[in-house]
């Protein structure tokens, strides 16, 4: 009976992954991490990932700070923050969310401010959608261990 | 392929000893690349120090590799790191994009202070900032996300670097040596008739080997001896040109057909008095190779000369200068040294003529002895300049037997530096019967200096001496007509027994022979005895030297480093195979001796010298 549940945990697993790699939120640079996982590091997706977790969301919160102000004029600024937002997401292979990213960055680089606040609404939107689908991943993998 | 190509490809494992740094503010990215390099082989070792983290420490489990991981979050902890020990790494890794340092200034300072390898990571994969990080002095320029297969041949850029680097010092070594010399072009142009046809064919083939065995080397020499010294002579090229063709095979089918024809005697018996076909050769062969732009003629006359006393000073261990450069194909070395100390030869009868050198070197003088100095002590310098000049110094104050004297000078030192004696006596004829002949003082501490000094003379009293009784030693009969007539005080051969291959005594038995009996008259007669062209003695006795030399190095570098060639060609296959950087001609002695080490005391059985991936 352990077993059969917990091949259906991994099972459900799978298939939010296969739904994840479907949608386009992740990508093969995810199929990496799965490899890089292995004895010597057996929770490298999910540390890795939480880290990623905590930094994006300071990232997001500064440039939502940044946007929301009402003098806000430093588009350099959000750049950078974006930049790295844009590598972390693609070194995890969250797929849609960098891509959300790059297009911020380029509306920012245009100085357009309801372009930026229109990508941020995006951004935002895409980034809850992968956190709660990898938390789910995350917990049923955890639930089958 | 050969074995040790083939050997090479198939393992993909890195070479031991590589540690990287890895700098990024991204902690995500950081820990990526942390555990792709450590899963590249990598000994991963990581400290996260940043103010947004708390520091972990942990040690990844050793996997029989030493390639080492160290990551820091803060450019200003990776300088600081740096600065403490420039030897900690190897290579850098760094973001662009940093908070509390732009990386393209990390890279600036990592290439100024610790002059390392840096590869630039970044999202933005912008044209300008990728020129920037070039124009920085960056490697490589990786673009997030890193995938395993990039960096997994990022440790290559440590040896390019280094090759890159000796290259650069080489050509502007010749650059200078070409502008010195460049009232020869007279001459050059003289001489380059003849086997220009040849040489461009066989340049245009890219290959160097080939063009350097069909144009000068041993061909010529062996061409002209016909007597046990030439078969001595051949003997020797052909275990060399064996060994040489089953390495270069990998690189080109015609390799060992290429080295057939040098066997033979050749119908370029005309080339080998002449140094512009050898450098201009050599010229080809460079922009063949894509070594600086050694437009002129001279350059290459010149180089030649320099890449010589490179080569046999690389083997030696010599402080001036060092092997250039791995050659590009597997028969590189040997081929090279070969083909070097052809062009020595011929290049010192170019130089013969050249009344110019007469007065250009005198300050170069004391490099040549300082080099000589130096030489005892396995030197890690590349001052390649500084050896250009000496040999150009050399070449300017007893055309052949200034560079004779050096390379001998070389072997002696080499000989003492390794302690190797035995291996040198099988070279190095009885120069105590040439004593009476000879008046250069050939000490194992200050050979060059004397030389320089009598060299000096010598030039100057028989630069229109055309018959210059060299021994392959610095040892010349001419000399003692002009110099001082006291017995050499050769140390030469001191604590030298002669142990002898017969291969390489021969040569010198016959000239021993001969000198033995001979004034300034019976030179010619020497000269005819060993040569079949009645050509310049300089020239001849250019070969006599060069082949001497030439089996000297060979037997040094078989007998010191049995897997010399096979390193090199490993090595330089990796260099090749990713960025088609060629560096024919010179090979830093610390790098040499690096990849030896790394090569030879870890793992390399286990193929540690990785995997050459495309």
């Amino acid at each position: 009976m352990l077993g059969l549940g917990e091949d259906r945990l991994r099972a459900d697993m799978n298939r939010l992954l296969t739904l994840l790699f479907h949608q386009g939120v992740l990508d093969e640079q995810f199929l990496q991490l799965q490899q890089l996982q292995d004895e010597t590091s057996p929770n490298f997706i999910f540390e890795v990932v939480n880290i990623y977790f905590n930094e994006s969301e300071k990232l997001l919160r500064n440039l939502r700070d940044l946007l929301l102000d009402r003098e806000f004029s430093d588009y350099q600024r959000m750049g950078v923050h974006l930049n790295q937002l844009i590598g972390s997401s693609s070194s995890i292979g969250a797929k849609r969310v960098s891509n959300v990213c790059v297009a911020f960055r380029a509306a920012s680089e245009q100085n357009s401010r309801p372009g930026c606040l229109r990508a941020l609404e995006v951004l935002e939107h895409e980034y809850c959608y992968l956190k709660n689908r990898l938390d789910e991943v995350f917990h049923v993998s955890k639930s089958s261990n | 392929m050969t074995v040790e190509q083939k050997s090479v490809e198939q393992n993909d494992r890195f070479p031991v000893g590589m540690r990287v740094l890895a700098v990024d503010a991204d902690p995500t990215c950081l820990m990526l690349l942390d555990t792709l390099l450590r899963k590249c082989q990598y000994h991963g070792r990581i400290s996260l120090s940043s103010l947004f983290f708390v520091s972990v420490f942990w040690f990844a489990l050793s996997n029989g590799f030493t390639y080492a991981v160290t990551t820091t979050s803060q450019a200003v902890m990776a300088l600081k790191m740096l600065r403490e020990n420039r030897n900690m790494f190897d290579l850098v890794i760094s973001d662009v994009h940093m908070p509390d340092m732009d990386g393209f200034k990390l890279l600036e300072l990592v290439g100024l202070e610790m002059d390392l390898p840096v590869i630039m990571l970044s999202a933005y994969g912008d044209t300008k900032l990728v020129m920037k990080g070039i124009s920085h002095g960056a490697c490589d320029y990786l673009l997030k996300p890193v995938r395993i297969e990039e960096l997994k041949n990022i440790w290559q850029h440590k040896y390019r670097l280094y090759l890159k680097r000796i290259s650069c010092v080489a050509s502007q070594q010749a650059n200078m040596v070409a502008s010195l010399g460049s009232a020869d072009s007279a001459y050059l142009q003289m001489a380059s008739l003849n086997g220009l046809g040849n040489i461009r064919d066989i340049a245009d083939s890219g290959q160097l080997h080939d063009a350097s065995f069909t144009s000068f080397s041993p061909t010529h020499v062996l061409g002209r001896l016909n007597t046990p010294t030439g078969l001595g002579m051949r003997s020797l090229s052909s275990s060399a040109t064996v060994r040489l063709g089953h390495t270069h095979n990998s690189c080109s089918p015609d390799g060992l057909n290429s080295f057939h024809p040098v066997i033979q005697p050749g119908n370029q018996n005309g080339r080998i008095l002449q140094g512009v076909p050898m450098s201009l050769e050599l010229d080809q062969l460079q922009q063949n190779h894509h070594v600086g732009g050694l437009s002129a003629t001279n350059h290459s006359m010149a180089y030649p000369v320099c890449s010589v006393f490179s080569d046999t000073k690389g083997i030696v261990g010599s402080s001036r200068n060092s092997l250039y450069g791995v050659p590009t194909n597997p028969v590189k070395i040997e081929d090279h040294l070969q083909d070097t100390h052809l062009r020595v030869a011929c290049a010192n009868q170019s130089f013969v003529p050249a009344s110019c050198y007469s007065t250009e070197f005198p300050s170069d003088a004391p490099d040549f002895e300082r080099r000589n100095d130096n030489w005892p002590s396995v030197p890690q310098s590349s001052e390649v300049q500084a050896n250009c000049y000496t040999l150009s110094d050399c070449f300017r104050q007893t055309n052949l037997i200034d560079s004779s004297d050096g390379i001998s000078s070389i072997a002696m030192h080499m000989a003492t530096s390794r302690q190797d004696v035995s291996s040198l006596p099988a070279l190095l004829p009885d120069t105590r019967t040439y004593s009476l002949q000879s008046q250069a003082a050939l000490t194992c501490s200050n050979a060059g200096q004397n030389v320089n000094l009598t060299l000096k003379q010598a030039w100057d009293n028989h630069r229109q001496d055309a018959a210059h009784q060299l021994n392959p030693f610095g040892f010349s009969a001419p000399f003692n007509q002009r110099l001082d007539p006291e017995s050499t005080t050769c140390h030469l051969n001191s604590g030298f027994s002669l142990n002898g291959q017969s291969n390489f005594v021969d040569p010198f038995h016959m000239l021993h022979n001969d000198v033995d009996q001979s004034t300034m008259e019976k030179t010619p007669k020497l000269k005819s005895g060993h040569l079949k062209e009645g050509n310049k003695p300089q020239g001849n006795y250019a070969h006599k030297t060069v082949d001497s030399l030439e089996d000297l190095v060979s037997v040094m570098l078989n007998q010191l480093f049995p897997n010399f060639l096979s390193y090199i060609n490993e090595v330089n296959l990796m260099v090749c195979q990713h960025e088609g950087m060629l560096f024919p001609y010179t090979l830093d002695w610390h790098l040499l001796m690096k990849i030896l080490g790394l090569l030879t005391s870890e793992a390399f059985n286990c193929g540690s010298l990785a995997g050459i991936n495309t």
